[in-house]
């Protein structure tokens, strides 16, 4: 579980940790910090090898498809992140950039589904070559810049307009109980909307009314199949899988429908 | 065939290396032939029987005949798979032909053609199931027709549990227990949930009503009274022996 991000809530589930503008600027002027450290360190004690390395890396990221896995895109801006922090030498900047990346990583997630990605491969080259010439104050600057585009972005997007205003960017005013929080449910509706599922074989019980509170409300584009036993949903997702080659989801409640369908074949 | 591809390259390659394999292939083209031409022949031999109750290989007959050539075919455990596995022919590349034959779990296909359908919604889907797996998944035809599917089922109608009778014929001598069910008129409980549906008797029916059911611009059911899997001469290794 991700720090700080999830909580739960007996009887109510997970929910995910409210990500107002004043939290992602705090961590955002975190990260900022960090990283401005790092780079001046990276600049003095880093290779001309490793750097090469990292350049041809960031190279490599270019070509990634823009419709990669969502989960994908913000990976590869974490490693460059990461990238840096080993070039300092000192694990600790490692660690604590991990564990802020680890909060920040939601944000960083919409943001890339928002056509963040040109901009962020094409400065990490330009803090590349600033660093390849020891030019650590071009670098600072050029990284400082990086990370605060970034924040305009998240704190435009997250402004408390309203006290139910939730995560970076929503597609939908709905998302978010009383307290402001984004559910699990919705979280995970969202995440199947982003991986591009557009079937879901289920029926709900008990365990699942939430998930399915949120199919009511949120604006995902996901048909949603009512079967007639659990069972039925696992089969009607096997065949789907196998007739399109793409993953079949099939949903039931925990306790017996969860024990229906594991038998699938 | 059918496998995770680098399990089965990792059989092939090891057999290879074990010399499994002659420089010559002629004869190995040749021995698959002649195992396909007597498995075909006996076929054959029964593909037009005209014999009461329905023999599964006329139903075969009839099926081949009779499916659009962008059907999808899930076909159940009992007498549907291992029929349809040796003896439906299709020279088609990419899936077409499901069955769940890994854990044999019955009442798969009437439900997976659903699956198939939403997959594949301008596809004719076909479901062949035995009775025994249509009353494991029946109260999904109120899905069928709520999504107005237009699938059509087979139901291959025994009453019994085929397979595993065979498998007390041919392992135990016979002694048969708990195998036998009554016949269920599985075409009345379709209609019951709105699918159009029709009952086989007479072998030379088959062929108009599946043809009748496949046209039928909604869901339909064929109940096929057919002769059980244990008095068959079914394609199964283990009871042919």
């Amino acid at each position: 579980m991700i720090e700080g991000f999830l909580t739960t809530t007996l009887n109510k589930g997970f929910f995910a940790r409210p990500l107002d503008a004043k939290r992602v600027f705090d961590l955002y002027e975190v990260r900022c910090t960090l990283e401005v450290g790092m780079i001046r360190l990276a600049s003095e004690r880093a290779t001309q090898d490793e750097l090469d390395a990292l350049e041809k890396t960031v190279f490599r990221h270019k070509d990634e498809k823009e419709d990669a896995a969502a989960t994908r895109l913000p990976h590869l801006d974490e490693t460059f992140d990461e990238e840096l922090a080993r070039l300092t030498r000192n694990g600790e900047f490692l660690r604590s950039l991990r564990a802020i990346n680890g909060q920040i990583h939601f944000v960083r997630w919409i943001d890339m589904r928002n056509g963040r990605r040109t901009h962020t491969q094409s400065e990490h080259l330009r803090i590349v070559r600033a660093l390849r010439s020891r030019d650590s104050s071009q670098a600072e600057d050029l990284i400082r810049q990086h990370i605060s585009r970034r924040l305009d972005r998240s704190s435009t997007s997250s402004a408390p307009a309203s006290p139910r205003s939730t995560c970076a960017t929503t597609p939908t005013s709905s998302m978010g109980n009383e307290m402001g929080e984004t559910t699990g449910a919705e979280a995970f509706v969202q995440m199947l909307r982003l991986h591009g599922v557009q079937h879901v074989f289920g029926l709900c019980g008990d365990t699942s009314l939430p998930l399915y509170d949120a199919f009511h409300r949120l604006d995902h584009g996901i048909r949603h199949v009512l079967c007639r036993d659990e069972r039925s949903a696992a089969y009607m997702a096997d065949a789907y899988a196998r007739v399109t080659g793409k993953v079949g989801v099939c949903g039931g409640p925990s306790g017996g429908g969860a024990n229906y369908m594991p038998t699938r074949r | 065939m059918t496998g995770d591809a680098r399990l089965a390259l990792r059989a092939l390659r090891l057999a290879c290396e074990a010399g499994a394999v002659a420089r010559d292939a002629s004869e190995a083209h040749r021995l698959v032939a002649d195992a396909k031409a007597r498995k075909f022949a006996a076929f054959a031999e029964l593909a037009d029987s005209r014999d009461l109750p329905v023999r599964p290989e006329r139903f075969v007959a009839e099926l081949q005949r009779t499916l659009p050539p962008d059907a999808v075919v899930v076909a159940d455990p009992g007498t549907p798979c291992p029929y349809l596995s040796a003896y439906l022919r299709d020279d088609r590349t990419g899936r077409h032909v499901i069955t769940n034959r890994a854990h044999g779990a019955l009442g798969y296909s009437l439900a997976a053609s659903v699956g198939a359908q939403f997959g594949r919604p301008g596809s004719k889907v076909v479901a062949v199931m035995g009775d025994g797996s249509f009353g494991f998944t029946v109260g999904e035809l109120e899905t069928v027709t709520r999504r107005r599917l237009p699938i059509t089922f087979v139901v291959i109608s025994n009453a019994v549990y085929g397979w595993i009778k065979a498998g007390q014929r041919s392992g135990f001598d016979g002694r048969y227990f708990s195998v036998d069910f009554s016949r269920t008129d599985h075409a009345r409980v379709a209609e019951t949930y709105g699918v159009k549906a029709w009952t086989v008797q007479n072998p030379d029916d088959l062929r108009p009503a599946l043809a009748a059911a496949m046209e039928h611009d909604g869901p339909t059911l064929a109940d096929i009274v057919c002769q059980p899997l244990h008095e068959a001469r079914a394609p199964v290794s283990e009871w042919v022996a």
